[in-house]
């Protein structure tokens, strides 16, 4: 992994100032390492080789209780700042994302597991926590400690500067040149590894179909010996794995003892002296201490990094076009007409269209028909502005004026839109709520009107507290018919002049079909209505049937 | 939401749980002495390397012999040596321990898993809850590594240097000791109050953000096309600045628990300055373990640096190994009777009959029955279709007849009382197509094999033609060996039920129930699939269960569920 993802910068601005503190805490922590040193030094060397008294080295034991105390201020501060950081940074990447999958629409979430995405947007990043109080300060570190550390034992030893100038480039050589060599190992084992692991989830989940089957007796057994087969090839991988800091580890040690038996011997033979041999000792495994703790928060760094960047990605999928216009027209008197419209892959229920076209006349029913997958909803989802169109265009033409749809503004366009999908969804809310959800400003009176429009007015009679019930999750639980009635009542809410209905009736028993039915025809009478129809009884109350089963796919 | 709540409850961990699941992955006693012998060994050797340097230096300088100084320049290169490599034998060691922790623990929860499925698993059906068990599984399994290991590390580690400061001068292992004390007890201490509290504020609040995120993604469509996009993203945004807020105490307490770690240091390298200076001036300390006696300090507080994680760790496995102990020690909801009864045996294509009388099946876990009052007589080769709204007990009724939920009432199989048979011998006479069968992450062939022992290729492949899938599996490069994906992610609705299909067909049992299997498919698939469904099982008993129209002239009898 690339130790820092500049992206990270630009869509968690808390990050921006985190790496600024770090530095400054980074240079503060590298002069606190020396200005140690020197006063350890001066307080052993003369009561050692002189004799002296606490009393005669009390400047540099006040010297030392200073940096003591600073070093705690600092602790406290960077920890802390750490774990805001992550906290802002993790805020923001959840919003954003957020947002955006709101502006990329249903059918690309239709491609994704919703369940990971959220569970990546809460407990997923926060390996950040990681990231930011661990691992990015100690690479601050690594940077600046060899460098000015280096340069202070270049002062006092040549030959110790030589030994920590060969070795700390060493170290990073090693582990990217292990890294390659391993990787291909890894990466292989890793599949197995996570098939392997994958199984006793598998078994879990599915214990119930095993059992219907008789089989559940069986299967300690073969966890065991999947178990089994996970452990040895774990521990190939764990073999290789462990190698980098094992090399990190011993090139780092054996360097400190290199460096302590040169200096001994000089001091035998009286080439140094004990001031600079002692300063170097204790310089010398300051220089890899932040490379050791590098490498050893890369991992769960790691995790939380990569968690960050799945985000960032979806932050970069680009979400269906908007164009600068505002001015939608009316269009219960406008007319729209697909020119050869192509739309590529849309997901797996819905299919690709080409060369799409036809025409809805204003205030007309115009019925879409064909066989499932010939791109009906795919043609909605193009009017609802959810998907771009790849190839032709459409047309919206009003009082004598052509405009494309790309051109308008995609919230103004919905705005002037009502839709009703195949599965209409109860946010959580009361049933008003979810009839007033696209015109908030609409009254009880006007919701109440709505609903006796859909044949709902028993159903509210009904209720425990009329419209103020409360429906979707944990709350009153509508049928199919309902729900659909409750989403035609929040077309009716909306005034918009096109109403895009999929499949209105579908899976409805009769009664209710009837009733649905009804309710379109009322809705039809003041507005333009393009409607995916399956039943015949829904083909005939159009005004026009577009056969899409005649469109080469 | 409330199967993930349920799944939490034992949040406050008894610590007895932790004992029952440390009985179970507790490593052997060799290999888990030989982990603690040897993290103790590589970091008596990074403290021995400082201080041996330090010796070696001091008495150089006072330039005696160069024999004088061998042992410690030999020591000084050997401890360089070590470190290293008795980290990387200690983690090998413990890493292999602790993954047969984890074999052992997961064989134990299938175990147990095995006999109280389904309806045992109250509170922890949902695939959420699911994936969390099985995090609890690693979590806990790892409690060796994380906790046992650094502590027990740091204690034989903290005694040889405290001893050896000690044999230098008294006071000082005093000094050394408290500091150690403080950084490896009380920062831990601090660290794991404050990340306890953060995991029981924050996990509620992630859990809430995740629940909201989740329900809007589901609801986008109608959200987005309404306009209220602002609106009913306003609570997630609440629920968020809760959440900073949140783990900004967090991140006070941390620093709190990182400034305790570091005073102790510090002040520990103060005050055995403070006390070794004096001491070498009387006598009582060599002038060439001074230098020793000081750096000491800059390096043993490595000893202590990863117990704040331990506790953390340790507080975290609490918490898990309550969720799975409370699995562990569940109770079979429908327990084999001690005496079973022999089915007596039908002749060959024949069924035996299946009667109900007043049968009603209540959920363990639930207090009013799911399904009351329901009787009818199935006959062999008979067809029954179960019709009625959602909700109405369609398929409590289905798992109360294969024994997977308690039943109350009478019910009997080929003459013989439902609570004088065991479970396996009910399915194994009355095969079951759930609602939402479990694909599994396997081949074709492998996730229709299970349902019959010993069936070879061809046995699958005959099933696969009689539901209608040859055609579609033959085409596949891999044919039968084309693996499915995790849940069957490769595999449409209508093939899922497809598979599911196959199962039964292979299986072949006297009596077939399908719980709603046309659920989640288009009309046109839907129906093609109830025709070939009641096709293939032709000549056997079958209960079909739909809250469709459609295929109901094709069977003998309706029960009307909803009509109670």
């Amino acid at each position: 992994m690339r130790p820092f993802d500049p992206r990270l910068m630009r869509y968690a601005s808390a990050t921006r100032g985190f790496i600024g503190a770090s530095i400054v805490a980074g240079i503060l922590t590298t002069a606190l390492i020396i200005v140690q040193a020197f006063a350890i030094t001066g307080i052993v060397v003369p009561v050692f080789t002189e004799g002296q008294a606490l009393e005669d080295v009390r400047a540099a034991l006040y010297v030392l209780t200073v940096v003591v105390l600073v070093r705690i201020a600092l602790a406290y501060i960077s920890e802390r700042l750490a774990f805001k950081s992550s906290a802002a940074a993790k805020s923001q990447l959840r919003l954003g994302v957020l947002e955006h999958v709101m502006r990329l629409g249903p059918v690309w979430l239709s491609r994704q597991n919703s369940a990971e995405l959220t569970q990546l947007t809460t407990r997923g990043v926060d390996g950040l926590d990681a990231y930011f109080s661990r691992y990015l300060p100690q690479l601050v570190l690594a940077v600046m400690v060899p460098l000015c550390v280096g340069l202070v034992i270049l002062t006092q030893d040549l030959l110790a500067a030589v030994i920590v100038l060969v070795t700390v480039p060493l170290i990073p050589v090693f582990m990217i040149l292990i890294g390659l060599y391993t990787q291909g190992r890894v990466d292989k084992q890793w599949s197995t590894l996570s098939r392997l692991s994958g199984h006793f989830v598998d078994v879990v989940a599915g214990m119930s179909t095993l059992k219907a089957f008789g089989r559940a007796g069986a299967q300690a057994k073969t966890v065991r010996e999947i178990g089994d087969r996970y452990q040895s090839t774990t521990m190939g991988v764990l073999r290789v794995s462990f190698l980098s800091a094992l090399v990190l580890e011993v090139l780092a040690m054996l360097s400190v003892a290199l460096v302590a038996v040169s200096i001994g011997l000089r001091l035998v033979d009286g080439t140094m002296t004990l001031q600079a041999g002692l300063l170097v000792l204790i310089l010398v495994p300051e220089v890899y201490l932040p490379l050791r703790m590098v490498g050893t928060h890369f991992h769960a760094a790691a995790e939380g990094l990569g968690a960050a960047r799945q985000m960032i990605e979806i932050l970069e999928e680009d979400p269906p076009a908007s164009g600068p216009r505002t001015d939608v027209p009316d269009l219960a008197t406008a007319t729209i007409s697909f020119s050869d419209v192509g739309v590529g892959y849309v997901g797996r229920e819905d299919s690709a269209v080409e060369g799409l076209s036809f025409a809805i006349a204003p205030g007309s029913v115009t019925a879409l028909v064909g066989p499932s997958g010939c791109g009906k909803s795919t043609a909605l989802a193009v009017l609802e502005r959810f998907i771009d169109v790849d190839a032709g265009s459409v047309w919206v033409e009003s009082n004598g004026s052509q405009v494309e749809l790309r051109e308008y503004d995609i919230d103004a366009w919905r705005r002037a839109v009502a839709w009703v999908g195949q599965d209409p969804t109860m946010v959580s809310g009361s049933l008003a709520d979810n009839v007033r959800l696209a015109n908030s400003s609409a009254s009880d009176s006007d919701v109440l009107c709505a609903l006796e429009v859909v044949g709902l007015t028993h159903l509210v009679a009904e209720l425990p507290d009329g419209i103020a019930t409360v429906l979707g999750e944990g709350g009153r639980a509508l049928s199919a018919g309902q729900a659909r009635r409750v989403a035609l009542a929040r077309a009716f809410c909306q005034q918009a002049g096109l109403v895009l209905l999929d499949e209105p009736t579908a899976a409805l028993d009769v009664e209710s079909e009837a009733l649905v039915i009804a309710a379109v025809a009322e809705l039809a009478k003041t507005r333009t209505v393009l409607v995916v129809a399956h039943r015949p009884a829904l083909v005939e109350l159009a005004d026009h049937v577009v056969d899409l089963a005649g469109v080469p796919v | 939401m409330s199967a993930a709540v349920e799944a939490s409850a034992p949040e406050v961990a008894a610590p007895s749980s932790l004992k029952q699941v440390w009985a179970v992955i507790k490593p052997r006693r060799g290999k888990g002495l030989l982990s603690v012998l040897l993290a103790s060994l590589s970091l008596i050797c990074a403290i021995g390397l400082i201080a041996t340097s330090a010796w070696l230096i001091s008495r150089a300088w006072q330039q005696p012999p160069i024999l004088y100084l061998s042992v410690a320049v030999v020591s000084v290169r050997a401890f360089g040596l070590g470190r290293g490599v008795f980290r990387y034998c200690e983690r090998l060691v413990s890493h292999s321990a602790a993954l047969r922790g984890l074999t052992d623990l997961r064989v134990r929860l299938v175990e147990r898993v095995a006999v109280v499925a389904p309806s045992g698993m109250h509170g922890i059906r949902r695939g959420d809850a699911l994936r969390r068990l099985v995090d609890d599984v690693d979590t806990s399994a790892e409690f060796g590594l994380r906790t046992v290991l650094p502590s027990a590390t740091a204690i034989v580690v903290g005694a040889c240097v405290v001893g050896l400061v000690g044999w230098l001068l008294p006071l000082g292992a005093v000094i050394l000791l408290a500091g150690l004390l403080a950084a490896g007890i009380i920062a831990p201490w601090v660290t794991a109050r404050v990340g306890q509290d953060a995991a029981g504020r924050q996990v509620h609040l992630k859990g809430e953000l995740a629940a909201d995120m989740n329900s809007l993604f589901s609801h986008s469509a109608d959200v987005i096309a309404a306009g209220a996009v602002d609106a009913r993203t306003q609570p997630i945004r609440d629920l968020d600045s809760q959440l900073v807020t949140a783990e900004s105490q967090t991140a006070r307490g941390m620093g709190v628990a990182a400034a305790i770690g570091s005073a102790a240091q510090g002040l520990a390298l103060i005050g055995m300055i403070l006390v070794a200076v004096p001491a070498v001036r009387n006598g009582e300390l060599s002038g060439v373990n001074l230098a020793v006696l000081v750096l000491i300090p800059l390096v043993a507080f490595e000893i202590v640096v990863g117990l704040p994680s331990a506790a953390l760790w340790l507080a975290k496995a609490r918490a898990s190994s309550a969720r799975i102990v409370d699995l562990l020690d569940r109770r079979d909801p429908v327990p084999d009777p001690a005496v079973i009864e022999a089915l007596p045996k039908v002749g060959a294509g024949a069924s035996p009959q299946l009667s109900i009388e007043g049968l009603s099946v209540t959920w363990p876990g639930s207090s009013a029955p799911a399904v009351t009052d329901v009787s009818f007589t199935l006959t062999a080769g008979k067809r029954m279709a179960v019709v009625g709204p959602s909700g109405c007990g369609k398929s409590s009724l289905a798992a109360g007849l294969v024994k997977f939920a308690p039943i109350e009432g009478h019910a009997e199989l080929g003459g013989v009382a439902y609570q004088h048979l065991s479970g396996e011998e009910v399915r194994d006479v009355v095969g079951y197509c759930e609602q939402d069968a479990h694909i599994f992450d396997n081949t074709i062939a492998e996730n229709i094999r299970f349902a019959k022992q010993g069936a070879s290729d061809d046995d699958v492949i005959a099933s696969l033609r009689s539901v209608k899938l040859w055609d579609w599996v033959d085409s596949l490069p891999r044919g039968i060996h084309t693996n499915v994906g995790e849940h069957g992610a490769q595999l449409s609705g209508g093939q899922r039920q497809r598979i599911a299909l196959a199962r039964i067909v292979l299986a072949d049992p006297p009596i077939a129930i399908f719980d709603e299997p046309t659920e989640h498919l288009d009309p046109v698939t839907a129906q093609a699939l109830t025709d070939d469904i009641l096709n293939v099982m032709r000549g056997r008993s079958v209960i079909y269960i739909t809250h469709n129209l459609y295929g109901l002239d094709q069977v003998d009898e309706v029960l009307d569920l909803g009509a109670h």
